[in-house]
């Protein structure tokens, strides 16, 4: 017999790999893996949990608190992240570096907005239904971070 | 770049961004163990040090030669400590005691002394309290860091790194008008020089350089005299004794009369004091005339002065706090350390347990009070005062604000408010609650709206109380500069600790404009300030809808325009019956019911002009000094019989303490 447990379970397992590339994007690798377990966790202790209407949208959402209690320090995290890297992966992770320090210059919203955007191909209109905030505030914050990105880019 | 190349750009950084997104992580399969599912300890800004420093807890002192009697001072500890073992200490002095334990802190509580100690993570060759709580200390043969009170820098900061040597010495400090005046010595560059003589203010200019020679080689600690001298005794390689006096700045070099003085320290307010060869310390300058008699000076290893007290260090590891002005004494309880007085203003008379005073509305310490229900935070970590008379530490950790939820947790914040520009981030605002006293902090909001909240700001946490049944914690939000300063208004909220309900109460905030700490009664009433450039005036408002009440109502105007001394500091009592605010020094207060009632007000003294926040209860009052970095939390009780018109009023500083809420 199925209990709720046993749904829940199923249920982050189908969103585990979406929910942990995209608690990359806020906080980098190192931490993502601790930032899921903590939303998730948090959202099923939850007492709102059983009369959630979209569990997705609310586990993002959860992720995305997780994420904003996440002290985190991008250049010791980066220095540990190239220090462990192998010389095969290095100049990927340099890359990736490069790209988290880039996106860590962004307010945590705007992060989760410009990866809803450019990686899951999500409109204003998705992404304030996602993340629960109004589809204006999802147009702003876009535009605030491409305009802060593209100063980063012309700069690079 | 067009937007197509930035689009495309954008998404290649996105993609490069999460090529490295780690395996999902695997989740305990039962809800139990969800539930009971370890949560990653919460680190701390400062790390190293503040983490490490755990604050062992107060100790009281049960006898100078019986170290064993050292216990924790527990509630039952501090109440039960008989005053046959209990040693005297004066209220409101304090001193650190540097040694191979760390840095100890020897306080009165109830006129005992209390030694609390603040850091046990290193070896500590001087210690400093500096005026609004803060420490600077030098790890032995290491860095000259500081413990920063107010949070403003981590806990650890170092403001002088050592060379390698373990030769670096700090002499000196203090924080007279907030700003930090350092003074130590370091191995000069130059191998023809002995030392320099540096200041923390000028860490790339040294203030002196010691000239060539063997005779330079003999100066003893370099003490503060004024904005713009120090002084150390030297002895030559003869053996002759003199005082070197060095003016920076403006400051002219102007050697004092001493002759072959054993040591000479300055006061850090324009005098000189000096240990002369027949066992006598003279003041000159500021002050003037023999302060005391030491007998014997070859016995006394260094002296540290600050108003009318000063202490002595003996060569024999022992210590005696002198106050000067009548002569009576006071043993330092911790052995072998190095013995500074702590820099916030002390006392210049000491208690008169039998005089009440009648005249004047200076308040006294003639007794201490007993301590209200109240919360403090500082150095310290949280404490709790509990209203029968215990007090529980909470938490090690240095925070910037804690107030008693009505569940019986404790809600802290490490860093309250706006941060851009300073070091600390969104994260570090959020409020954590903790369970019981030291269990680990956990993320409020991560517990109770785990999706709730998705609008980043950074928060300031204000009160909690039980408001129609529903604990509510009153915290308000305001929005990152990247958001735009056109769009800058926050909003106030009260956070429901039971169910997770998160309402937006009030906007607040804003460009050039906020609310000060903002008091929520059990009656639904937030009372508080707010300000707009340059105009302030009184936040009252109900989240039960009652009566409306109005500045007007309790005889204030709506509006005080740029006005320099005016009142403030608007607060309310927990049951919402008594608003009160302070009026230059004095305290107003009104109680509240179908007809407004005043109760005769309170004079404060000079001290509440620096007051920052303001706590009221029952016959009870309690406000913040250090964040203008001038001195701990005091708390006052107000006997509502005295006779007088200001009423009779002890009073109590919290030392180590920054900030007090009355729960």
């Amino acid at each position: 017999m199925m209990t709720a447990v046993d749904d829940d379970v199923a249920l982050y397992r189908r969103h585990a790999a979406e929910l942990t590339r995209y608690a990359t994007a806020l906080v980098g690798p190192t931490d993502a893996p601790d930032v899921v377990t903590d939303g998730v966790l948090a959202a099923f202790r939850s007492p709102a949990w059983p009369t959630v209407s979209n569990p997705r949208a609310y586990l993002y959402r959860a992720v995305y608190t997780a994420a904003m209690s996440t002290k985190r320090s991008d250049v010791r995290r980066l220095r540990r992240e190239r220090t462990v890297a192998t010389n095969d992966v290095a100049a990927a992770h340099e890359s990736s570096a490069d790209a988290q320090r880039a996106l860590q210059q962004l307010s945590p919203q705007q992060r989760a907005v410009v990866y809803l955007t450019y990686w899951d191909d999500l409109t204003p209109t998705q992404i304030a239904e996602l993340l629960d905030v109004g589809e204006g505030t999802v147009r702003k914050q876009l535009a605030r971070a491409r305009e802060h990105l593209r100063r980063i880019l012309d700069g690079q | 770049m067009d937007s197509d190349d930035l689009d495309a750009r954008i998404r290649g950084l996105v993609t490069d961004a999460v090529a490295g997104t780690p395996d999902a992580p695997e989740l305990p399969t039962t809800r139990a163990a969800a539930t009971t599912s370890p949560r990653r300890p919460m680190v701390w800004a400062g790390l190293g040090i503040a983490a490490a420093a755990a604050l062992i807890g107060a100790l009281v002192w049960t006898g100078k030669d019986a170290p064993d009697a050292i216990v924790p001072a527990t509630s039952d500890d501090a109440s039960t400590t008989s005053a046959e073992q209990a040693i005297a200490w004066p209220e409101g002095v304090a001193v650190l005691v540097a040694s191979e334990r760390g840095i100890e802190q020897v306080a009165s509580e109830g006129g005992s002394a209390v030694v609390t100690r603040l850091f046990d993570d290193a070896a500590v060759s001087r210690a400093i309290m500096l005026e609004n709580g803060s420490v600077v200390y030098q790890r032995t043969g290491g860095d000259i860091e500081l413990l920063d009170a107010a949070g403003l820098v981590p806990a650890g900061q170092a403001l002088v790194t050592d060379d390698g040597s373990g030769t670096t010495t700090l002499d000196d400090a203090d924080a007279p008008n907030g700003s930090l005046r350092l003074v130590y010595r370091t191995p000069s560059t130059d191998p023809a020089y002995s030392f320099e003589l540096g200041a923390w203010f000028q860490p790339n200019e040294p203030l002196y350089t010691s000239p060539p020679g063997s005779w330079a080689v003999g100066y003893r600690r370099f003490s503060i005299v004024d904005d713009s001298s120090v002084i150390a005794a030297t002895t030559d390689d003869t053996g002759q004794r003199s005082t070197f006096v060095f003016g920076f700045g403006s400051g002219e070099q102007t050697a004092p009369g001493f002759e072959n003085p054993f040591l000479v320290v300055g006061d850090g307010a324009g005098s000189y004091v000096v240990l002369r060869a027949d066992g006598k310390v003279e003041s000159m300058g500021v002050r003037s005339g023999v302060i005391a008699d030491l007998g014997d000076p070859t016995l006394v290893a260094d002296l540290d002065v600050r108003g009318e007290w000063m202490v002595v260090q003996y060569t024999d590891g022992s210590a005696t706090l002198v106050h000067t002005a009548d002569g009576s004494t006071y043993d330092v309880p911790v052995a072998n350390g190095t013995v500074m007085l702590s820099r916030y203003a002390l006392p210049t008379t000491l208690p008169t347990p039998t005089t009440v005073p009648s005249t004047t509305e200076q308040p006294t310490s003639t007794v201490p009070p007993a301590l209200p229900a109240m919360v403090t935070t500082g150095l310290d970590g949280v404490w709790e005062y509990t209203p029968d008379g215990d007090r529980v530490q909470w938490t090690t950790e240095q925070v910037a604000f804690a107030a008693k939820a009505p569940d019986g947790s404790m809600i802290v914040q490490r860093k309250s408010g706006n941060g851009e520009g300073d070091n600390w981030t969104i994260a570090d605002t959020l409020p954590l609650r903790i369970a019981s006293p030291g269990a680990e902090p956990e993320d409020l909001f991560g517990t109770l709206i785990p999706a709730g909240d998705v609008t980043s700001g950074w928060f300031t946490v204000h009160d909690a109380a039980v408001v129609a049944g529903r604990p509510l914690l009153l915290v308000d939000r305001q929005p990152t500069r990247s958001q735009g300063i056109e769009t800058m208004s926050g909003v106030l909220l009260t956070l429901d600790l039971e169910s997770g309900s998160l309402d937006t109460v009030a906007k607040v905030g804003g460009w050039e404009e906020g609310v000060s700490r903002l008091h929520l009664a059990e009656n639904g009433l937030i009372v508080g300030e707010w300000y707009r450039g340059v105009s302030r005036g009184l936040f009252i408002m109900s989240l039960l809808d009652e009566v409306a009440r109005h500045a007007e109502d309790l005889g204030l105007q709506a509006s005080y325009d740029d006005c320099g001394d005016c009142p403030r500091l608007y607060t309310v009592s927990r049951d919402g019956t008594t608003i009160a605010w302070l009026d230059g020094t004095t305290l107003v207060r009104r109680l509240l019911g179908p007809e407004i009632n005043l109760f005769p007000t309170v004079d404060l003294g000079e001290w509440a002009l620096d007051a920052t926040d303001l706590s009221v209860g029952a016959d009870v009052a309690a406000f913040d000094r250090a964040r203008t970095a001038l001195a701990p939390p005091v708390v006052l009780t107000i006997d509502p019989t005295a006779a007088t018109p200001s009423g009779k009023v002890t009073s109590r500083e919290l030392a180590v303490a920054t900030r007090v809420a009355l729960n």
